[in-house]
């Protein structure tokens, strides 16, 4: 069984070059995408490297210590990619005696940048259409928007956002 | 090829076992947290509940049959290393399903029952607390974490926390190779 720790642990370090040179590479690339695909990859890469290698493999032991790892890689991704805070911090840090005026801020990260772009997204996806000034769901944006209140109540959450 | 295949094995220790069915069963937990008052929109809690009755369970459960004792260290921090990964999983969908952004937005259409402008969206948002409130949440987790201060109408970094924060932001940024966040 620590066996099966210490090469999850390999995994997970074959996993952290994937990522860095193919976020380097295909700097195009959604990185959310290259960031989970290489999960799977990595996974049976290190897994066939072992094999062949004449390592003797718990698979189970193997499987979850390679998850851990990359799962709490994943959330510290997924808080560094998305995060609004962090951005306005790194912004502020740049600026003048490292302050801004607030409805600046508001404007900037939430109002322009990050409502415009969820607007989109969800244009993109098909969940909305334009019909003139508006924004209507589409039978799909419905249908999911309806299933997750549903999810929500089930649950007492009470909002989302 | 059959010898590559004979060096893998698939047997699952009885502690790993326990905690895999344990941590599946975590929205089992998430739903009975719903059920209590005082937890009921405080997701952040509701979530702590489940994670804390999770482990407790699979403590539990592993203490009352010998059978699933763990024969090793190593067989307990894997137990434990699979139920953080139920638990992390579960964190995600949870924090989409309570702080989607995109979510909130669809759901705001689909509360007002007819299509809506880009300003009564944003004034609309959140059950009617409007755009303004994911600004206010944000500033009031970095104002509470003292990254920043509040200054008449002007939000300042703090000189060690913020700055430092702002610093492993950059770093972490630039060594994984990203050019594009938030």
């Amino acid at each position: 069984m620590e066996l099966g720790i210490a090469q999850g642990l390999l995994g997970f370090a074959l996993y952290l070059g994937t990522v860095s040179l193919g976020l380097r590479l295909w700097a195009r690339m959604e990185a959310t995408f290259l960031v989970l695909a290489a999960t799977g990859v990595d996974f049976f890469l290190t897994l066939a490297v072992l094999l062949v290698f004449g390592q003797s493999v718990n698979f189970w032991a193997f499987a979850v210590s390679y998850s851990f790892f990359v799962l709490c890689f994943l959330m510290a991704f997924g808080a560094l990619y998305k995060s609004i805070s962090l951005r306005i911090l790194h912004d502020l840090s740049k600026k003048v005696g490292r302050a801004e005026i607030y409805d600046a801020v508001l404007g900037r990260y939430i109002a322009e940048e990050s409502f415009q772009n969820r607007l989109i997204v969800i244009l993109r996806n098909g969940l909305a259409v334009r019909v003139g000034d508006c924004f209507a769901l589409t039978e799909r944006g419905h249908s999911i928007a309806a299933s997750m209140r549903a999810v929500q109540k089930a649950f007492g959450i009470m909002h989302s956002g | 090829m059959s010898r590559v295949f004979d060096l893998l094995d698939f047997s699952m220790p009885a502690p790993l076992a326990a905690a895999i069915v344990i941590a599946l069963l975590q929205p089992l937990y998430l739903w009975l947290g719903g059920r209590i008052t005082w937890l009921r929109a405080r997701n952040a809690l509701q979530f702590l509940f489940s994670a804390v009755g999770c482990t407790v369970l699979w403590i539990a459960v592993v203490a009352l049959f010998p059978a699933l004792w763990p024969r090793d260290y190593a067989e307990a921090v894997l137990s434990l290393m699979a139920l953080v990964c139920g638990m992390l999983v579960y964190l995600e969908i949870w924090g989409l399903m309570s702080r989607g952004y995109t979510l909130g937005i669809l759901l705001t259409l689909l509360n007002a029952g007819r299509p809506l402008t880009e300003a009564e969206i944003a004034a609309r948002y959140r059950g009617g607390e409007g755009l303004d409130w994911i600004m206010r949440h944000r500033l009031g987790g970095m104002l509470a974490a003292r990254v920043i201060v509040r200054e008449d109408d002007r939000l300042v970094l703090t000189p060690v926390r913020g700055l430092l924060t702002a610093r492993l932001y950059e770093i972490s940024i630039k060594a994984l190779g990203l050019n594009r966040t938030g």
